[in-house]
């Protein structure tokens, strides 16, 4: 099992989330430079947080056309799994491969702390080691994380069971109050109808190790190697 | 010839910019400003002699790139010279 984690210029997350998927999972972990065409080899890329060409124009909007992407569609639209944190979030919406947007906070304002997150689907290649309805800690650091669809797309993503994380309360309650950055329905995290191809905007990556506050984010790592092992 | 482009949040889409500026327009005492929309700016000089291509291209360019079709607009306006 081999997991890959592409590298954007300005891409600030990758060690830790090499490091997370390695010590997790005992698998290899292996950086992808973004200008690299060919994924064979990989099972599961992930595309990590940070500032990819600093945001500039829009957040993901220019590591879009990175060389690296077209492969990273052909994997994804060949039900190879994708996970995008964060930045990563943004570029695979820029790039199609899940939809919406992700606006600037509500507060304006950067936002970097724990949040709980209710796990709306517990049966995804991503989260089937989750009990139903757990709730799970893990860190957000974003500006821009405030997702916005459209009603048809809202729509869309709840008749689908793709909406995978909300911010929620301590209880699992995704109560607006517990709404860090003005998210359309507390939704935090959504997945492809395919579902293969994950985006979320909380760090897994952080919450790996208790020492760090929590280490919930093991979960979604050993929930991709169930699903890879099927 | 050059080409300005103005990329502008749909009018449906909550503009927080906007509104934060307006608040700030309104604390420096100027209260007949009812409203404010934010936007970018972006001037494309193109090598052309053909105007009506060169704008047939900045057009694609803005839908591709310049702006995110999902929650932006834009406006295409031959640059004064």
């Amino acid at each position: 099992m081999k997991f890959g984690v592409v590298i954007f210029p300005g891409s600030n997350c990758d060690r830790d989330t090499l490091n997370a998927l390695e010590l997790v999972s005992g698998e290899s972990a292996a950086p992808i430079w973004h200008k690299e065409k060919d994924l064979k080899g990989f099972d599961c890329v992930v595309l990590p947080g940070g500032f990819s060409y600093g945001d500039y124009l829009r957040a993901g909007a220019i590591a879009r056309f990175s060389p690296v992407m077209e492969a990273v569609i052909d994997f994804a639209n060949n039900g190879g799994l994708v996970i995008g944190i964060c930045n990563g979030f943004q570029i695979l919406m820029e790039a199609g491969l899940l939809p919406g947007a992700l606006m600037v906070n509500r507060d304006l304002l950067f936002i970097s702390k724990m949040v709980n997150l209710h796990v709306d689907n517990s049966e995804s290649a991503f989260t089937n080691q989750y009990h139903e309805s757990a709730v799970i800690k893990m860190p957000i650091a974003h500006y821009q994380g405030n997702f916005h669809i459209d009603s048809e797309g809202l729509r869309k993503l709840k008749e689908n069971k793709r909406i995978i994380f909300r911010y929620s309360d301590p209880a699992g309650d995704p109560d607006p109050e517990f709404n860090p950055n003005g998210s359309l329905e507390n939704i935090a995290g959504i997945i492809n109808d395919q579902g293969n191809v994950l985006g979320m905007m909380p760090h897994f990556e952080r919450a790996c190790e208790s020492i760090l506050g929590s280490d919930d984010g093991r979960g979604l790592i050993k929930s991709v190697m169930e699903s890879l092992n099927k | 010839m050059k080409f300005d482009v103005i990329v502008s949040y749909k009018p449906d889409i909550l503009d927080p910019e906007g509104k934060t500026i307006c608040h700030s327009i309104h604390t420096l005492g100027y209260e007949e400003v009812k409203e404010v929309h934010s936007g970018k700016f972006f001037q494309l000089e193109v090598d052309s002699d053909d105007p009506q291509k060169a704008e047939e291209m900045v057009r694609e360019i803005s839908k591709k790139l310049l702006a995110n079709p999902n929650i932006e607009r834009f406006k295409i306006k031959k640059a004064e010279k």
